[in-house]
């Protein structure tokens, strides 16, 4: 996929710049910004948030309750929370 | 571990939830997946919350620790099945429909087709609003990739909805059912 190898492009061009406060390239963004008039750089964001506060606002399942309650209860110790993380393990080998 | 450390976390981890299980619903467009990778994270942010560095943002580490379960999983599921990325994300992308109501199809059906990369920096951005450091330390890459891939996720994103020119919609909440909705809430 062209986005793809886009991505791997990005990686590669910001290794040079990687870490030093110098790195922001602001040109680069300018170029892609330009193409957004700042309606629609609002409006996304409008979307997005929206769209993205409707799955936040999803009521939580019942397994995770049920979880955050063990947690609550701290009957999730070391040593059992390693044993809940060790059936995942195997879970995830299964 | 001391109970103390796990003390302190309780809430933040239960208040961080309702945002780890959206993220995660958006990494894998898939709600049972993302059910398991939340729970996952909350069991090994409780066993490792020795490893939290007090005074960083917790909810950024939190969400780092569900990305690297989820691309950690992914990348073993990848080799088993040898799947192409294509057929992958295919089969991850479930209908938009399964959540909210309709108004939010076009975004969300939007979103699905971003790639991987820039649906998890524009979401974690512009929606969750964290800095652009923030997001490079959680994606492990440099903050210009960051700034880079958020930045063309907004332009693909407004190609999809068709909206690349002001002149394309009608700047006022009308045109917009959602934010019709968010706004007039009360």
């Amino acid at each position: 996929m062209n986005r793809k190898i886009d991505d791997r492009g990005d990686k590669i061009a910001d290794f040079g710049a990687h870490g030093g406060v110098n790195s922001q390239r602001p040109q680069d963004n300018g170029h892609l910004r330009q193409k957004l008039p700042p309606e629609v750089h609002a409006f996304l964001g409008h979307r997005l948030r929206a769209a993205y506060s409707d799955l936040i606002n999803e009521p939580v399942p019942r397994p995770l309750l049920d979880l955050l309650e063990r947690l609550k209860a701290q009957e999730i110790e070391a040593s059992d929370g390693g044993t809940i993380l060790n059936t995942n393990e195997a879970k995830e080998k299964a | 571990m001391s109970a103390p450390e796990q003390d302190s976390l309780r809430e933040p981890l239960v208040a961080a939830v309702p945002n780890l299980r959206a993220f995660a619903i958006s990494l894998c467009g898939d709600v049972d997946r993302a059910d398991d990778l939340v729970q996952e994270t909350l069991v090994k942010a409780w066993n490792k919350s020795g490893s939290f560095e007090q005074g960083t943002n917790f909810k950024a580490w939190l969400f780092t620790i569900l990305r690297n379960t989820y691309f950690s999983e992914r990348r073993k599921l990848r080799r088993e099945v040898k799947d192409s990325d294509g057929e992958y994300a295919a089969r991850l992308s479930v209908p938009a429909e399964q959540h909210g109501h309709m108004d939010m199809v076009d975004c969300k059906a939007a979103l699905s087709r971003l790639s991987d990369d820039q649906r998890e920096a524009l979401i974690l951005i512009g929606a969750e609003g964290f800095s652009y450091e923030e997001v490079a330390a959680i994606c492990g890459c440099a903050v210009g990739t960051v700034k880079s891939r958020v930045n063309r996720a907004r332009v693909r994103l407004a190609e999809l909805l068709h909206v690349e020119n002001a002149g394309d919609f009608e700047p006022e909440a009308k045109a917009d059912p959602v934010l019709v909705g968010v706004l007039t809430r009360s």
